[in-house]
């Protein structure tokens, strides 16, 4: 028995929109299958092409990579591809992968799609320093899928104190951005380290960087450009392109490295964030016991004392002042002796007052 | 005399705690303020009610009593300087 393919996608076309129904899993597997349905819908002629992706529960980076192709072939011929209703996280992807540049995402079609489980599992992306670096890679392999002039994209980031790369498209760009780390000179070092745009759009004249360009120009590079990638203009690293011709990037195509640039360090903020947010879990969950107990115990001598809970919170503020005990240790033994001696009412365990003037 | 409005901050630096720790000792304290407004507080930017101030005044000073210092930092009804109890 043939098992039932995961992956089923349709096509209907009426008033010039091809409206491409796409259901199941985008992988290694199907892909073909998206690329047969895709290019059904441009057979059709219709001047734009809707992929409803509502339905699709996951979509690889070769799916990505082929809605990018099928994309280009249509704007080359005149025509737009729009995505309608991708789930969060697909749009999320597409987000930070940059490709919201290129697709045409529609926004969501209210609120209440943005609830449930979709937002659940796109707030839960975990970003770890392999992720980030797994997005980077989607992010160079993307950059060079639809910048025609690129040959080959990287970005390079200071890792354990030097520059590395940490995403590369080919093994050609891996090795020029080594050069510059060997040589002490290129734009990627320039870029990366003083936050501005290095562009050499010939080689042939570069002045610049003797050491390193003749490097390049062996392995047949001829143009290069390097953005830095800015968080409140520091620079956090570089995205570089490196083209096999003179003069290779269009006007538009520089635009792009921008926002690929923008995605990457928007990327390694929020990993940022996250990295500090974990290392925060148990700072916070401890302050959390903490509050929690100061408060029973302001609300104990609030009662006791008759007091308001500012003056209450200073009242064991004193004692801890005066005792040099921890706030939370005076606080604890107060819930802990409440709790465990009702029977001795009227004898507070800070003693007789003693500590309060 | 009065206080330099970026006392608490100068105490922080005093107690080797960065203004992160420093949130985080008043978070646990009870204190309500993102960080981002603790910061200004302790700079004078902005102005502390007496209980955050006795929060701040009160994290600063545990971390001095554990480094075997008293408890320098003055609270919202001490008329003393910042210091004076130093050791």
């Amino acid at each position: 028995m043939t098992p039932v393919p995961e992956f089923i996608g349709s096509v209907q076309a009426s008033d010039g929109v091809a409206l491409v129904s796409l259901s199941g899993e985008i992988d290694l597997h199907s892909g073909p299958l998206l690329d047969a349905v895709l290019q059904e819908a441009l057979g059709s002629g219709a001047p734009s092409v809707v992929l409803d992706m509502g339905e699709v529960s996951f979509c690889d980076a070769g799916g990505l990579g082929r809605l990018v192709a099928n994309a280009k072939k249509l704007r080359n011929a005149g025509r737009e591809l729009s995505i309608r209703g991708a789930p969060e996280p697909l749009r999320k992807l597409l987000h930070l992968t940059a490709l919201t540049q290129i697709l045409h995402v529609e926004p969501a079609m209210d609120a209440g799609e943005l609830l449930g489980a979709d937002l659940a599992a796109a707030a839960a992306l975990p970003l770890s320093r392999l992720v980030v670096d797994a997005a980077l890679k989607l992010v160079v392999v993307m950059a060079q899928s639809v910048m025609d002039g690129a040959d080959g994209v990287s970005i390079t980031l200071p890792r354990q104190g030097r520059l590395r790369t940490v995403a590369a498209s080919n093994d050609v760009v891996l090795q020029m951005d080594q050069d510059q780390y060997d040589t002490g000179q290129g734009p990627c070092l320039d870029a990366a380290t003083h936050g501005t745009r290095m562009s050499s759009p010939a080689l042939v004249n570069e002045r610049r960087w003797p050491e390193f360009v003749p490097r390049a120009r062996a392995r047949g590079i001829e143009s290069i450009m390097s953005t830095p990638l800015l968080a409140a203009a520091a620079p956090l690293g570089a995205l570089n392109v490196y083209s096999r011709s003179a003069d290779a990037l269009a006007a538009h195509e520089h635009e792009w490295a921008v926002q690929f640039a923008d995605e990457a360090a928007g990327l390694l903020i929020t990993a940022d964030v996250t990295a500090t947010a974990a290392s925060l879990d148990s700072a916070i969950s401890r302050g959390l016991h903490s509050r929690e107990v100061i408060a029973l115990a302001q609300g104990i001598v609030m009662a006791r004392e008759r007091l308001s809970p500012d003056a209450a919170h200073r009242f064991l503020i004193d004692i801890s002042r005066r005792t040099s005990r921890p706030l939370l240790g005076i606080c604890e033994s107060l819930v802990s002796s409440t709790s465990g001696h009702r029977s001795r009412r009227g004898a507070p365990p800070w003693g007789a007052h003693d500590a309060i003037t | 005399m009065t206080r330099s409005p970026d006392a608490l901050d100068r105490a922080r630096q005093d107690a080797g705690l960065s203004q992160h720790d420093l949130w985080v000792r008043y978070f646990a304290l009870g204190g309500m303020a993102p960080p981002l407004e603790l910061e200004a507080l302790c700079q004078g930017a902005l102005l502390a009610t007496d209980s955050d101030m006795d929060r701040i005044a009160h994290a600063l000073n545990e971390r001095f009593t554990e480094l075997g210092r008293n408890h320098p930092v003055p609270y919202s009804q001490d008329a003393g300087e910042p210091g004076d109890r130093a050791s």
